[in-house]
């Protein structure tokens, strides 16, 4: 009978740990969204007032951003100074690569921060600081949306969870 | 504003190296295709003045005043033989390295026509011009671009030490010569000379105006050329604004620029010189009369703001040596000519721009427009 409850406690909480998982998962998940949001942020600063270089901007910010992103950025820059030969681009995608499993964002915004490395660089200040500003307003949404989601969906994921275990040791009892 | 100092043309950050390895700067702005090529086919990367790259056409090369061309072994050649054909991509491939992969961040060097990289070395841009309100907006389809590599000819402004300084104090000097006479190379040299001290004068406080960034070729804010130990450097900055923020800002005794040019330029210097500054400057000009006659000057020199004037006459870089006779210019001697030639073949070709250098000469006037060189200081 013991054996029973403990098997019942343990099939509980897992279920439930791996609901909390799932919630933690999307916390995380705003989390790097805000995170791409101030490198954007920190990026049209670094354009507009010290009208740096690509690489230097890149080393700056990563000094301010956390990881994933910060060995991102590091990365990034550290090949631009190289001058291997390579287009920002192709450095861009891979180191993206390179990190894709740190990564909780859904494939869609990967797929969009993957995309920005192709717009850099090439045009003018002003058009330059109005890419950026786009991709601000798409992340903004996505913030905002996600913020909005984030405490139903993260509790529900609990609940879930913990309803599941539940239900799992009533039909195995 | 940024500080000059010994050794600033090291490491901007790592992976950058100093000044000391100037051609591999160049090296690594070249199309990937080709930087072996250049490296390796390129006798003495010392002695390259020039690349010029063009679509469509063959690369060309300055190499110790001859026009070559660069062939797909890498060597240098009179002829057509193999010759490197510039494609659009290799424009593109170098834009994006010389610009860091940020053409935005260069606007304003593109509209000014050229970009310095680090080592000093400055690129001319040419293409489609867009302008906007009569004045150039930016360049578009760049299409051809000149890499000219920078050399410093240290210690070549040393034998004029002697009339330029008066009690331990450095005089108001003014160098005066045509284009492509080496004045700003002189002018480089004497900042540094002044800057750290010499056997005539003390090191003191130096503030340079490098309007065109000729002077220190700064690359992010970083002299690229040595200009001494106690120099400060605005980079990009008009004249006469330049002269008014240093001297509110730096306190420098001695203030260096180049080219005067205009009206204001030559009121804010006035100032200046009444503030206690002294002033080393260059001017474009044939000879002392013409400096004179110019209205922009003429008032200047009748002031006699320059206790020291001094005027270049030499030839330019890769045009006939000529030789010294009763310490006046006498026209070309071939046979010295050779001879010049033959010493600097046994130098090795190592300090070819000083010996270069070597064969020029100056006239330096006093402010009542005496002579006090006797002759020409041979540099």
């Amino acid at each position: 009978m013991v054996l029973k409850w403990i098997g019942a406690l343990l099939v509980i909480g897992g279920s439930g740990a791996l609901g909390f998982c799932y919630g933690g998962q999307l916390r995380r998940r705003l989390l790097q969204l805000r995170t791409v949001r101030q490198i954007l942020y920190m990026l049209k600063g670094e354009i507009h007032y010290s009208a740096v270089t690509l690489p230097e901007s890149f080393f700056h910010i990563a000094a301010k951003t956390p990881q994933p992103f910060r060995e991102f950025l590091e990365r990034v820059a550290g090949r631009l100074y190289a001058l291997d030969g390579e287009c920002l681009e192709q450095v861009w995608q891979q180191e993206l690569r390179g990190i894709k499993k740190k990564l909780n964002l859904s494939a869609e915004e990967i797929g969009e921060w993957e995309g920005l490395g192709g717009r850099l660089g090439y045009l003018d200040r002003r058009m330059q600081l109005q890419l950026i500003d786009l991709f601000l307003t798409q992340w903004e949404e996505k913030i905002r949306l996600l913020e909005k989601e984030c405490g139903k969906t993260c509790r529900l994921y609990q609940y879930l969870g913990v309803l599941a275990g539940l239900l799992l040791t009533v039909v195995l009892l | 504003m940024e500080t000059g100092r010994e050794g600033s043309g090291a490491a901007i950050r790592d992976g950058i190296p100093g000044r000391e390895d100037r051609s591999y700067e160049v090296i690594r702005i070249l199309p990937r295709q080709l930087r072996d090529k250049l490296r390796y086919g390129i006798p003495d990367f010392g002695r390259l003045q020039e690349l010029r790259f063009r679509v469509g056409e063959p690369l060309g090369a300055v190499y110790e005043g001859k026009n070559l061309w660069v062939t797909w072994s890498g060597s240098l050649s009179c002829g057509l033989d193999e010759p490197i054909l510039v494609t659009r991509e290799m424009i593109r491939e170098m834009l994006e390295y010389i610009s860091g992969y940020s053409l935005y961040a260069f606007e304003e060097e593109i509209r000014q026509g050229f970009i310095t990289i680090p080592g000093g070395h400055r690129i001319g841009l040419a293409g489609k011009v867009a302008m906007e309100d009569g004045a150039v907006k930016t360049i578009r389809h760049i299409s051809f671009l000149n890499i000219r590599l920078s050399h410093q000819v240290f210690g070549c402004a040393k034998k004029l030490l002697p009339f330029l300084y008066c009690n331990g104090r450095i005089e108001n000097t003014l160098l005066i010569s045509s284009p492509r006479f080496g004045k700003t190379t002189l002018l480089r040299d004497l900042i540094r000379l002044v800057s750290d001290g010499n056997a005539y004068g003390e090191g003191v406080n130096t503030g340079v105006v490098d309007e065109r960034g000729e002077l220190a070729a700064c690359f992010q804010g970083i002299p690229q050329n040595d200009l001494g130990r106690r120099t400060d450097v605005l980079d990009g900055c008009l004249k006469a604004q330049g002269i008014t923020m240093l001297l509110r800002s730096m306190a420098p005794s001695v203030i260096a620029v180049d080219e005067l040019a205009t009206a204001e330029d030559i009121r804010t210097m006035e100032f200046a010189m009444n503030s206690g500054c002294t002033f080393l400057a260059t001017a474009h000009g044939g000879s002392l009369e013409e400096i004179r006659r110019k209205p922009l000057f003429c008032s200047m020199m009748e002031a006699g703001l320059f206790q020291r004037i001094g005027v270049l006459g030499m030839n330019r870089i890769g045009d006939e040596v000529r030789e010294r006779k009763g310490d006046k210019f006498r026209g070309g001697n071939r046979d010295e000519d050779r001879n010049s030639e033959e010493n600097r073949d046994r130098d090795g070709g190592r300090n070819r721009d000083e010996n270069r250098v070597r064969n020029r000469g100056i006239l330096i006037y006093d402010s009542s427009f005496q002579e006090m060189t006797e002759g020409y200081v041979w540099y």
